[in-house]
This record gives C-alpha cells, sequence and structure tokens, in this order.
C-alpha cells in the first residue's frame, strides 16, 4: 500500500509514516473531545425541549474564562501558590459550577417564561441568539477583548506538555488528560442517565413531554438539571480548551458553538453517545485534512463529508428518524 | 388582488428612494454638499479597539489622541515646520474590531457625517478592502498607520481600482517590502538553503494571503521546499500543522496573522512537538503582551519608538495618561499628523472641503516625523521615505530585541 502511494506521488515521504498518522489522529482525538463535550449540552437540551439553545457555545466561553480567572487568583500558570494538580482540580470544579448554574439561569429567565407562555417555537430560537450575543458583549465588557491566555505551557515548566510513548503512539500528557477526562465524564453521564432516576425521567421527558408530565414527573425539574449537566460539561469543555489551546477571549464561544453544533446534529441530535462522536468525527475529520490533503481545504473537505453524509442519513449517525403523523 | 398592487407599489417606492439615496451619497456631491468647519476639524479616528487585536488597535487610537492633544495644544511635533498655522482638531472615534463587515459600516456612518474632513484608518487590509470604497464614494480621505496590503495602492490591482489614487494613504511600507524583508532574513540569517523545508502559514485573510504568498514565491525561487498552509484565525487549534511541520523537518515556519495570541500558540504547540527550527511571525503579531514566546522572530513596520530620540517626549505623555506602549500605534500618530496637515493647509483661506483636504494630504513634506524618518507620499498613496521592516527577536522576558533594522 505504502508503494502505491509512492507511486501515485501525491504523498510526502513522512505522511505516509505510522507515527504522524497516529499524531494526527491523537491531534483530533483531543480536538474532537472538546467538540463533544460541547455537543453533548445541544443534543441534551434539543431531546428534552426540541430547542437550539444557541447560547450554549458562549456557556462554554464563561466556563474557559472561570477557569482562567482560578488559575490566575491562585497565582497562574508558571507558580501556583497550590500544587498545579489541585489548582487545575480547582479550575474544573468552579468552571463546571459556575457554567452549570448559568445554564440554570439561563433556562429559568430566557426559556422557562416563553414556554410557559405556550410561545411559537421561533420565540426560544430568538431568545437563544439574543442570550449569545448578550453574554459575548457582556464578555468584552467585563473582561476586555484582547484574549487571555491560561499559558499552560508554563505550568510545572511545562511538563504537561511532555510526549510520552504508548505502545506506536507518542503523545502529550495534556492530551491523555483531555481524552481520558472525557471518557470520565461521558461514562459519568451515561451512567447517570441510564441507572438514577433523574437519568429515567430525563429519558421519559426526552421521549414525550406531554406524557411524562402526567405519569408525575416534574418536568420542569429534569429541564433545570438537563441544563445543569449539559452546561457544566461545556463549563468542563471550556477549561480542557484553555489549557490545551491557551487562549479565551469573549467570541471563541459562537465559533466554537456553531462546530459542537454540527457535531451534535451529525451524531444524531438528541443522542448523547452520537454528540460526542460528531465532535471526534469534526476533529479527525480536521485533523487528518490538514494532514494528507490540505490546511486550507480542512472545513470543505470534513463539511462537504457530514453533508455527504446527511444526505444518507438525515437522522444522523444515532438519530432516529421522526415519525410523521398522518 | 389590491393588496398585491399597494405592496408592490410600496417595495417600488422604497427600492427607489434607497437608490436616490445612495446615488445622493455618491462621489463629488457628497463632498460638494459637506459644511465643514475649519476652526475645529472634524476627523475619525478608527480601529480595531475590541476583538483578538484590541491591544494594537487600543495602542493605535492612543497614539492618535496624543497627537490630537499636542497638535491642539501647540507643542512642537517632529516634522511640523515653524509657525505652521494649525487648524485645531476634534475626534470621533469608531470600533471596527478587525472585522471588514463592521468597518463598511463605520465607513457608511462616518461619510454620512457631513463634517467630517478624513479618517484616520482603517488599520486592517481587509477593512479597506471592505469599508474604504464607501468612503471613497463619500469623498473622504483616509490615511492608515499599519495596513499593508500591496495591492490597496496598485491600480492594475482590484483593490487599487476601487479604491483609487487619491483617496487611500498610508504611512507604512507595503507588504512587498515585508515579503522580501522576511525572505531575505529566512535565507540569509536563519540559514535556510535550497532543499530546505520551510513550513509558510496564512490566516485566510486579506492581509496574510498575498503577504505568505509573496514569502513563498521567493523562498521557491531560492529553491526551498516550501510547505504553504492556511487555516482560519478563528481556528486555534495549530496541532495538526505543527505535526505536519515537525514530520516535514521545517527549518523555519512562517505564520502571517493579525492575532498576535495565535502566534503565541502556535509556537507554543510547535516547540511542545518537538520543533527546534525557527519561528518567525509578521508585523500583525508585533504585541509584547499576547506574543511573548523567547527565541521567536516578528518583523515590524514600527521600529522600538523608545529608541527614536525625537519620540521620547512624546512616549514619556502616551505612558503617563495610557501606560506602556507597545510601539504598533506609532505610525497612527504620523497618519493623524498627514491629516492634519493637509486639513490646515486647505484651511488657509478659511474654507475647506473633503476635495480640497484631499488634494493636501497629498502634498504633505515632512522632513522628519515621530518615527524619525521622512514622510511624504507618491501619487498612489504609498509612504515615500518612512521606516523599513525592522525584524525583532523576542527575550527570555518578553522583550522585543532589533536584530535588523529596517
Amino acid at each position: 500500500m505504502h508503494q502505491v502511494f509512492q507511486l501515485l506521488g501525491y504523498f510526502q515521504d513522512y505522511q505516509l509514516t505510522w507515527s504522524f498518522f497516529l499524531d494526527q489522529l491523537v491531534a483530533g482525538l483531543t480536538l474532537g473531545s472538546v467538540y463533544g463535550l460541547i455537543a453533548i449540552g445541544y443534543s441534551m437540551v434539543y431531546g428534552i425541549l426540541k430547542l437550539l439553545n444557541f447560547a450554549h457555545g458562549e456557556v462554554f466561553m464563561i466556563g474557559s474564562y472561570i477557569g482562567y480567572f482560578v488559575l490566575t487568583a491562585f497565582g497562574g500558570a508558571a507558580d501556583p501558590d497550590l500544587p498545579y494538580a489541585l489548582v487545575i482540580a480547582l479550575m474544573f470544579a468552579a468552571a463546571m459550577l459556575g457554567a452549570g448554574t448559568l445554564g440554570v439561569v439561563i433556562e429559568r429567565f430566557a426559556y422557562r417564561p416563553l414556554r410557559e407562555k405556550r410561545a411559537s417555537r421561533i420565540a426560544p430560537l430568538i431568545s437563544a441568539l439574543g442570550v449569545s450575543f448578550c453574554l459575548q458583549q457582556l464578555a468584552v465588557i467585563f473582561f476586555g477583548s484582547a484574549p487571555k491566555q491560561y499559558d499552560s505551557f508554563a505550568i510545572d515548566g511545562g511538563s504537561l506538555f511532555t510526549r510520552v510513548s504508548i505502545g506506536p503512539f507518542e503523545i502529550q500528557y495534556m492530551q491523555i488528560f483531555v481524552i481520558v477526562l472525557t471518557v470520565i465524564l461521558m461514562l459519568g453521564l451515561t451512567i447517570f442517565v441510564a441507572r438514577t432516576q433523574v437519568g429515567r425521567a430525563m429519558r421519559a421527558t426526552s421521549f414525550d413531554l406531554e406524557a411524562a408530565s402526567m405519569m408525575g414527573i416534574n418536568v420542569d425539574r429534569v429541564i433545570v438539571v438537563t441544563f445543569l449537566i449539559g452546561s457544566a460539561l461545556a463549563g468542563a469543555a471550556g477549561v480542557m480548551n484553555g489549557l490545551i489551546f491557551q487562549n479565551v477571549d469573549p467570541y471563541v464561544g459562537f465559533q466554537v458553538g456553531l462546530i459542537a453544533f454540527a457535531a451534535a446534529v451529525i451524531g444524531g441530535i438528541g443522542s448523547i453517545p452520537g454528540a460526542m462522536l460528531g465532535g471526534l468525527a469534526i476533529g479527525l475529520g480536521r485533523a487528518l485534512s490538514v494532514g494528507f490533503v490540505s490546511s486550507a481545504y480542512q472545513d470543505v473537505i470534513v463539511f462537504a463529508i457530514l453533508i455527504g453524509f446527511l444526505l444518507l442519513r438525515p437522522s444522523g449517525i444515532f438519530g432516529v428518524p421522526a415519525p410523521s403523523k398522518v | 388582488m389590491r393588496k398585491v398592487i399597494v405592496l408592490m407599489f410600496a417595495a417600488v417606492a422604497a427600492f427607489s428612494a434607497i437608490a436616490a439615496s445612495v446615488a445622493g451619497a455618491d462621489s463629488t456631491r457628497a463632498a460638494g454638499t459637506a459644511a465643514p468647519s475649519c476652526k475645529q476639524a472634524l476627523i475619525a479616528l478608527t480601529g480595531p479597539y475590541t476583538g483578538p487585536a484590541g491591544t494594537a488597535g487600543l495602542d493605535q487610537r492612543n497614539w492618535g489622541r496624543i497627537f490630537i492633544s499636542s497638535w491642539n495644544a501647540g507643542k512642537p511635533i517632529p516634522g511640523v515646520p515653524k509657525g505652521f498655522k494649525r487648524t485645531k482638531l476634534k475626534a470621533i472615534e469608531a470600533d471596527t474590531a478587525l472585522n471588514p463587515q463592521l468597518a463598511a459600516t463605520v465607513a457608511v456612518q462616518l461619510r454620512s457625517n457631513k463634517n467630517l474632513l478624513a479618517v484616520n484608518g482603517f488599520s486592517g487590509s481587509q477593512e479597506n478592502v471592505a469599508g474604504g470604497p464607501i468612503l471613497r464614494r463619500g469623498g473622504v480621505p483616509f490615511v492608515s498607520g499599519s495596513a499593508t496590503r500591496a495591492s490597496l495602492t496598485d491600480p492594475t490591482e482590484p483593490d487599487g481600482s476601487v479604491l483609487k489614487s487619491g483617496f487611500f494613504r498610508r504611512v507604512v511600507p507595503t507588504d512587498k517590502r515585508q515579503g522580501a524583508t522576511d525572505a531575505a532574513f529566512a535565507l540569509n540569517k536563519l540559514g535556510v538553503k535550497s532543499g530546505d523545508a520551510v513550513m509558510t502559514v496564512d490566516q485566510a485573510e486579506a492581509y496574510s494571503v498575498p503577504l505568505i504568498t509573496l514569502i513563498t514565491q521567493l523562498l521557491n525561487r531560492a529553491g526551498v521546499n516550501v510547505s504553504r498552509e492556511s487555516q482560519s484565525a478563528a481556528q486555534t487549534d495549530f496541532t495538526s500543522l505543527a505535526n505536519k511541520a515537525v514530520a516535514q523537518k521545517a527549518k523555519v515556519v512562517v505564520l502571517a496573522t493579525q492575532v498576535a495570541s495565535n502566534a503565541q500558540l502556535f509556537y507554543n504547540q510547535l516547540k511542545s512537538k518537538g520543533f527546534t527550527g525557527a519561528f518567525l511571525a509578521t508585523d500583525g503579531a508585533f504585541d509584547s503582551s499576547q506574543f511573548k514566546v523567547a527565541g521567536a522572530y516578528i518583523s515590524s513596520f514600527s521600529l522600538d519608538i523608545h529608541d527614536v530620540p525625537v519620540a521620547k517626549p512624546f512616549v514619556a505623555d502616551f505612558e503617563k495618561k495610557y501606560g506602556e506602549t507597545i510601539s504598533f500605534g506609532a505610525p497612527s500618530f504620523v497618519a493623524v499628523q498627514a491629516i492634519a496637515m493637509g486639513i490646515s493647509t486647505s484651511c488657509a483661506n478659511g474654507k475647506t472641503s473633503r476635495a480640497e483636504v484631499r488634494r493636501d494630504i497629498g502634498k504633505v513634506k515632512m522632513k522628519t516625523s515621530l518615527l524619525g524618518k521622512p514622510i511624504a507620499f507618491d501619487k498612489f498613496g504609498d509612504v515615500v521615505g518612512g521606516v523599513g521592516f525592522t525584524m525583532f527577536q523576542i527575550g527570555n522576558d518578553g522583550t522585543y530585541n532589533v536584530v535588523q533594522k529596517g
């Protein structure tokens, strides 16, 4: 196969090595993990409320800022006042708590009143966009427009970005951390949804909100929990993004949010594993496009493939076709 | 049916009104009906005060403010002859956020202000591409302290043909000069030889694409194997490109960007992947608060303004009012000065117009300037004299040290 590609004359020698392929694979998995965690929030909210929560990207952005401020409060990356592992744990805890609370507040004041007034489905969508722009502008006002740098390459003298060999992989500790943490959060969420009473209520509400309500499920509480969990995961993704990609600015949520939304649709909106898989697909698509085709065409290639996929399977990877009532 | 007819009439009437207002705002007519003042002339300072280039934009704005306060107070200014009759200035400020759509919106607002005589800006080349033709149609002269895209002043290029000579001017050299300086620096100082690998990366916008194209061409001509890459500035993960540069054994990576934090991230990611070559960023990344990885090189049209003797009192004034300057905005001081001198000359008879200011800015000749160099304009609006591109290297403490004077 190697010779076939060489004969084709398209690939450079370095592109035909396993190490380069695996490097790109890890880069894609890391990026995809961040997209996936954000996409879960979109998917959970849509699954329950059939609402496209476009403010979710900004919740991710606020989570990233919270992580930055915690890091700064404890002395910064280069010389933290506490052991760096503890500082990172506090960053995640604060960001998840803060972002989760923000999600609940958004639901309470921007969406629930519309739901109670039985507004048309377009109204909450506009409300979501409004919240998104408000949060973005408030971040500009309060945090400034210039990017804030986590400076995570300075943590413990750069040891988090040291590369370690695992079989054929050469991977940085930070990449391992992001991927493993994503898996843990995913497993935790899956167990929560599958095994707990609230999780069962969430599934029932997602299946039929009105019927769930008539069966005695406190639907409002389920919705609050959904926003809390989805937003907390976005907060975690915000800290991950800051740690591995260094920067947070008021506009980061919009772009990343749109990509995560696309990931949720690809995975089958409403499906939690689908959202994660969609995120990983986009992350891998981008990394492999840069590595083997062209960085200039990375989004063209990735999204052309995804459009093609959706044409074949409009409901996404794990989505269920909506029954049409006649 | 009646409703449809009424709606059609309403639509036609609305369309006619819009068309009339657009036509009415065009060129000489708008300039002719303006009623600007020579007692206190109105100009606009524009820049990316928010967004990823906010630090650089605010530095530009603050240098513009320093000029206006010095000018209005009658302080001696380099390049302003003694006894030169000054028309006092008043400035409105507009944020363009390095966003072409926003620059176009700002241009429409500024053009429609009949008291406004000239604009300092736009900062970004892409903003001039979008907003420049709108200012030109209003007859508004505009002078940039940072837009380096070469085609903005080339009448044979689409940009130059829509901006037209006489409207847009700049006090900084073009990217033809930056591209040549950067390529020569890579070849002569960074030891790149024929057959070596180099990666060049643009950020998919109007500033960086032609600049990187030129650098790539010059390196290719020298027999260098150049891997030309492109990644949107909004995408802040360079891991895949870093993997590629390391795998290619690139001797130098050149990044043209207007987002300094992207340069910081990319070089950090390269180093964490084991990259041992040199990293060179272009003038858009010139921001010591955001890009501070030791060892990286950066080219800039701005000298370190602290080192220019005639600038010392102005630097002191700046730092007293606004804190430390990153030097990026210093040419904006000179750009506003060109506007001020043009307005004052046109006001010699007590009256002025945009057309007169446009003409007289073109005739401005400074024997020296804040940058320590003479400034004048050629017929296309490019600076004659002025500074070249200086090469800096970032020190261990994050300071920018000159390694090759421009």
